[in-house]
């Protein structure tokens, strides 16, 4: 299902779970979802709201400058993972906050995997040193 | 380790965690020959039979008299030692049903676990295969050779085992890949086996992931799109499962290069080694000066062997080079495009242009201009009010 107000998109299962995905800040996240459960309250059904979580935050950025990512997996390899047939971007598998991180060639870094906002930026200033050392000139 | 074992020439492999004897067999005609042997302990494992008081000293064979001697004091440590080697010479182009090998072919022991049972299959017989009156109509083995099918009961994971490493030595043997390469692939199917990290996935998939790991891992990669095609499996799974094994094993790759499948993309093409070169170094060039950047290295060795055999004379239309690399027509366009630009400087030097750079294909982008109507390149348009003119054509007609 789908709601435009905060614009996501819920899974709703028939054993009353739900997973509201696509909104753009935690209160809209939770908003979205208490709408959703009106939605099916208003429907006839016996809806509470109960045991919301956030799951998985997302983040993008761009560091404005471009990257060598054959250096990166080299000097981080047990972390990086870089497959150019299988995907153009580097996988780095961040230990302390558990983030994943999509490194790509041109600078721009997608950070995944966070319960809370501050695991986002804990990641990006654990990343921007390393990345600063391996800029493209 | 494998060694070409002098008596029976067959390629022994052999990873024992043991004391080994290799025995050189002696051929000497008089006399008493003492060949020394070498011993091997692998594993930090003792040598398990030593002089008391030499317990340093190399033994020397006596094979006349089966005798180990000590090579310091002369104390013979063994005797009537049986010796192991093969009882007579076997040939490769000999019939292979003829061997008369009592023991049966050489044990696997890395791989299987100590499998110490018999198969019973059809009589040998060397004469005399009309002394047999056979039980069954029509006579002779011819028409059943399998008499007996003994349905032992191998262990599970000895039989995912067997699969798994006929399953690896046919995708290997599709794509001409050497013995050692299948060694490698076997031995990391059967690290990953017993690991059991990735027990829920499909055993072809490991097989094939372990396949393409040993590609690279020896030196000469295979692309995703070339396993795939000896295997059932999809990319997106060898995939997947390449990137699992890498983290069970704690391993990592190289990363690839683009002269990695040079060779083997201009033999399939039928280039002349001129062409190869000339690729190769057009493509090391364009990802050293980074023309090319975030582009698989294989799309760019695929727009480097165009640019290489359309300069030279044998050319090869991108259809024909998309469909050897495995890359879509488009992008080899698209990377070429990156290429000719700087087309100058990536030749090597002293190549001999056949068609010289300048007549090269060029892919100008064809956009649809709403003012002519027209699909054209910038530089095409004459009508003189297309926005897509270019400033010097514009300049050339007003001044008309």
């Amino acid at each position: 299902m789908r709601i435009r107000d905060p614009r996501t998109t819920a899974l709703i299962f028939s054993s009353g779970k739900m997973v509201c995905t696509g909104a753009k800040s935690e209160d809209d996240s939770r908003l979205a979802a208490r709408k959703y459960a009106r939605i099916v309250q208003k429907l006839g059904f016996t809806a509470k709201f109960m045991e919301f979580k956030i799951q998985n935050m997302v983040g993008s950025c761009d560091v404005k400058f471009p990257i060598r990512l054959e250096g990166l997996v080299l000097g981080h390899s047990q972390f990086s993972s870089y497959e150019p047939e299988l995907f153009p971007g580097l996988i780095y598998r961040m230990v302390k906050p558990r983030i994943v991180l999509l490194i790509f060639v041109s600078g721009k870094i997608v950070l995944t995997g966070a319960k809370v906002r501050q695991e986002i930026y804990d990641a990006f200033e654990n990343i921007y040193p390393i990345l600063k050392s391996f800029r493209k000139q | 380790l494998s060694f070409h074992c002098v008596c029976c020439l067959r390629v022994q492999f052999l990873i024992f965690s043991q004391d080994l004897f290799l025995q050189v067999p002696t051929t000497s005609a008089a006399g008493n020959k003492f060949y020394p042997t070498s011993t091997m302990s692998i594993g930090g494992y003792m040598q398990l039979v030593c002089c008391p008081s030499h317990p340093d000293a190399d033994l020397i064979e006596d094979h006349r008299a089966g005798d180990q001697i000590c090579s310091e004091c002369g104390l013979v440590v063994g005797d009537r030692v049986i010796d192991v080697g093969s009882e007579w010479r076997t040939f490769s182009n000999e019939k292979a049903n003829s061997d008369p090998s009592r023991v049966g072919s050489a044990e696997n022991p890395l791989f299987n676990g100590s499998d110490l049972s018999t198969l019973v299959g059809p009589a040998v017989s060397a004469s005399g295969a009309s002394a047999h009156p056979s039980t069954t109509a029509g006579g002779g083995n011819a028409a059943d050779m399998i008499k007996y099918q003994n349905r032992r009961a191998l262990s599970n994971s000895d039989r995912t085992l067997l699969n798994a490493f006929r399953e690896i030595g046919g995708m290997a043997d599709k794509i001409n890949l050497g013995q050692a390469i299948t060694d490698r692939a076997n031995y990391l199917f059967k690290q990953v086996h017993d690991g059991r990290s990735l027990k829920g996935r499909s055993n072809d998939a490991i097989a094939s992931a372990s396949l393409y790991i040993a590609c690279r891992q020896e030196g000469v990669p295979r692309t995703f799109k070339e396993i795939c095609a000896v295997s059932r499996i999809s990319k997106k799974e060898i995939g997947r499962c390449f990137k699992l094994i890498l983290r069970a094993l704690e391993t990592s790759v190289e990363l690839i290069t683009t002269g990695d499948f040079m060779s083997r993309f201009c033999a399939n093409l039928n280039l002349p080694n001129t062409v190869m070169k000339a690729a190769t170094c057009i493509a090391k060039k364009a990802v050293e000066t980074d023309i090319v950047p975030g582009r698989s290295p294989i799309s760019v060795a695929a727009a480097a062997i165009y640019m290489a055999s359309q300069a030279s004379e044998c050319k090869k239309s991108q259809k024909e080079i998309g469909d050897v690399a495995g890359v879509a027509e488009v992008t080899i366009r698209q990377s070429y495009k990156l290429l000719y630009q700087k087309a100058r400087e990536l030749f090597p030097e002293g190549f001999h242009f056949v068609t010289p750079i300048e007549q090269l294909p060029q892919f100008k982008s064809m956009t649809w201009s709403p003012v002519c109507c027209f699909m054209h390149s910038h530089s095409l348009c004459t009508y003189p009010y297309c926005r897509h003119l270019n400033t010097a054509t514009l300049l050339a007609f007003s001044n008309n």
